[in-house]
């Protein structure tokens, strides 16, 4: 019975662990063609861009990824950050009285929102394109606002629909519609 | 007093099983045991076809297919009933399933089948995440989505959870026949409404789906049929002792024909007898056949043959209940004396059985050992002896004799001679008949055992018939046997978890509070501590409260990974 139940026990133990530690980076969305970013094209259908992650800079986690019919978010966090950065793709935003600042990519309107500069360094990125916007949302200490602020644009990027609809189709035979 | 076989030549004859012969009730592997490996089996082949290119495109092909000509059948009316039967599926019915099943199986006190379904609630749902996150797959392309989804597609979390739960319900909670039918009944129409409206609404592929069916239910039924088979862990909501086992079909069978190729001995009825004094094994009279009388037993009623034998069945749920008796022992009161569990059903009859014969080869009045039997290798036996006919518990005589308090005494006089403890002594073990004493059920005898517990056997004994007698005549009776001092030494050693439980309800409905009158009579002892402290104790106390508060995190954190908090 022991040599039974031991090892049940025990995968029950391990997959728990394992689930419970498991490291949530397995699903990040990387800048790189293949089914992790289709889900985000599929959120959002028609939308230009998907926002991925490049790499994470020195100290930069990948805390959390969801994605349903209504878009995608993840978050990264600093280890110089107390709170997360929120990254979401949605399929329209309102920018209201965020001021346009150098587009990062071609066909993009890039706004920035800054809500409070005093104590926190506060607001919204806004990548608005095609059928589609990114929302940034962060919440610094000042100081290392700057390099982080960098840092968070140099890790999120967007990738073009276009591109990935081709190599999904090249690479796995997936029309990515529309 | 023997087993003459020989004499008898209408008896069968022993003999040694076959290499490749069954056992006579062999584990069975059901054809749906062997359906889910072979289901298993096929989704680890998808799963590794879905981490390859090629794979991908093959299975996303066969998917599409079928999702196009189910796209054709969708219009709005369709669409609509599925979105509302796919709502079957929502993480409220999996939580409002999966805690319903837990708290029935804790209010029915099904103790094992809660752990497999606690185990299976976690393990199922984590290991489809887990999966679902590497392989990251898409939600099906080329057709219009028509209903709300989220995560990765496969397998289909949904799907899977409805039926982890649901299969969860059908082996825990419905007892097998007509009940269980119904239920799996219930159970497929609930479950593939769900996959079909997902298919329809091409939330899922079909290859999601198939593959959350075969975790959601092949899975588990295959960790109940490993764990908690149906033969040792019957769902039954009968009032009872649940270590009792059903010896009718398979199992009455398997028993006559094993008491016939292994002992010899032709059985024609095999049926349980006095369950209420056995919580730890299956009591049975075994009557033999008419024409057969080749035992010549001392104590068989007057006026007629005997013919029958006493079976006590094991099975390998009673290695549970020995392991968690035993380790609950040794945490509150430390190691009184061996505490270790057995490890397996055969060793554990062993251990009966040889302490059957050492009671016998020492003279002390028990029934004569004529073996074991083997129903399935490692799983069941039957220990053998003769059946007492006529005896009846101590406490069912009356007011006893003093030719009967004598002999009880005696009995523990000569343990105490021999090195020898019983260790459950109790109403329900002491025999009377024909006037005569019989010790039974000698499973927790031990042999050279501490001093501490032959005074206890010796207290056991004396409140035992105090309970049919007075403890003064008791006490006097006893002093013939021993001295006052090993008397005041017996209960000064008595208290709490040394008494068998069933002796101390009885004291309690007695109302005369024994113990104190014996103690009274007694000359006065310094008590003996029961409490045994050691390296070994608090290593093994701290173990099992940091396993304890390990398993509630893990659960408490993995019940809201797996979607159930």
């Amino acid at each position: 019975m022991r040599a039974r139940r031991w090892p049940t026990a025990a995968l029950a133990g391990l997959v728990a662990a394992a689930a419970a530690c498991a490291d949530a980076e397995a699903a990040m969305p990387r800048c790189e063609p293949g089914q992790r970013l289709g889900i985000v094209a599929q959120s959002v259908p028609g939308a230009a861009y998907l926002p991925c992650v490049a790499t994470l800079p020195p100290g930069w986690t990948f805390e959390s990824f969801e994605v349903d019919e209504d878009g995608a978010r993840f978050s990264l966090r600093s280890d110089r950050a107390d709170r997360a950065v929120d990254v979401e793709l949605v399929a329209g935003c309102e920018v209201g009285p965020a001021l346009p600042v150098a587009p990062r990519d071609e066909g993009v309107r890039t706004y920035l929102a800054v809500s409070s500069v005093s104590s926190r360094y506060t607001g919204r990125f806004y990548d608005v394109f095609a059928d589609g916007c990114v929302v940034y949302e962060f919440d610094f200490a000042r100081g290392p606002h700057i390099a982080l602020v960098a840092e968070l644009q140099q890790a999120v990027q967007l990738y073009p629909r276009r591109q990935l609809r081709q190599e999904l189709h090249d690479d796995l035979g997936i029309t990515l519609d529309p | 007093m023997t087993l003459d076989r020989a004499a008898d030549h209408t008896a069968p004859l022993p003999r040694r099983r076959p290499s490749g012969e069954p056992p006579p009730l062999p584990r069975p592997v059901s054809p749906g045991s062997r359906l889910s490996l072979l289901a298993c089996a096929l989704v680890a082949l998808v799963w590794v076809a879905l981490a390859t290119q090629v794979g991908t495109r093959a299975v996303t092909a066969a998917d599409v297919a079928v999702l196009d000509a189910l796209g054709r059948l969708r219009n709005d009316t369709v669409a609509d009933l599925a979105r509302h039967v796919a709502d079957l599926g929502s993480l409220w019915t999996f939580r409002i399933v999966a805690w319903t099943t837990l708290l029935v199986l804790i209010a029915v006190r099904r103790f094992q089948h809660l752990l497999v379904v606690l185990a299976v609630l976690l393990v199922v749902p984590l290991t489809n995440e887990l999966v679902s996150v590497w392989l990251g797959r898409m939600r099906p392309t080329g057709v219009t989505i028509a209903g709300p989804w989220d995560g990765y597609a496969h397998p289909s979390i949904p799907v899977a959870n409805l039926a982890v739960a649901l299969t969860a319900v059908v082996l825990t909670l419905a007892p097998p026949g007509r009940w269980r039918r119904r239920a799996v009944w219930v159970a497929v129409v609930a479950v593939g409404l769900v996959a079909a409206a997902r298919l329809v609404l091409a939330v899922d592929h079909p290859s999601d789906v198939a593959a959350a069916l075969v975790t959601g239910a092949a899975v588990p039924v295959l960790a109940f049929r490993l764990v908690t088979p149906e033969e040792a862990f019957p769902v039954t909501y009968r009032r009872g002792v649940r270590a009792h086992l059903d010896v009718g079909g398979r199992r009455g069978e398997a028993i006559c024909s094993a008491l016939a190729t292994q002992a010899g001995i032709a059985v024609t009825s095999v049926e349980p007898f006095r369950l209420g004094s056995s919580a730890g094994s299956t009591p049975l009279r075994l009557t033999t056949d008419d024409g057969r009388d080749d035992r010549d037993g001392d104590h068989r009623a007057a006026g007629g043959p005997d013919r029958h034998l006493f079976g006590k069945l094991y099975a390998s749920t009673h290695l549970w209940s020995d392991r968690w008796y035993k380790l609950a022992r040794t945490v509150r009161y430390g190691r009184l004396e061996d505490e270790r569990p057995f490890n397996t059903v055969r060793r554990l009859v062993q251990y009966e059985d040889h302490m059957l014969r050492v009671f016998h080869d020492a003279g002390l009045p028990s029934p004569e050992p004529y073996g074991i039997v083997e129903i399935t290798p490692d799983r069941e036996y039957l220990v053998l002896t003769e059946f007492l006919t006529g005896a009846r518990h101590i406490t069912e005589c009356g007011d006893i004799g003093d030719d009967v308090i004598d002999g009880a005494l005696a009995a523990v006089r000569r343990m105490w001679d021999t090195g020898l403890a019983h260790r459950d002594i109790k109403p329900g073990n002491v025999l009377e008949c024909d006037g005569r004493v019989l010790l039974i059920d000698v499973a927790f005898a031990e042999l050279r055992p501490t001093p501490w517990r032959q005074a206890v056997d010796l207290a056991n004994m004396m409140l035992t018939l105090g309970l049919c007698s007075t403890p003064e005549r008791v006490y006097e009776r006893a002093l013939a046997l021993f001295t006052p001092g090993e008397i005041g030494e017996a209960f000064a050693a008595t208290r709490g978890v040394t008494v068998p439980s069933q002796l101390r309800s009885l004291l309690r409905a007695d109302g005369r509070d024994l113990p104190a009158r014996f103690r009274a009579l007694a000359p006065p002892a310094p008590p003996v501590a029961i409490q045994r402290w050691s390296l070994r104790r608090a290593a093994l106390t701290l173990s099992v409260a940091a396993g304890a508060v390990l398993v509630v995190v893990l659960v408490a954190v993995n019940l809201r990974l797996a979607g159930l908090a």
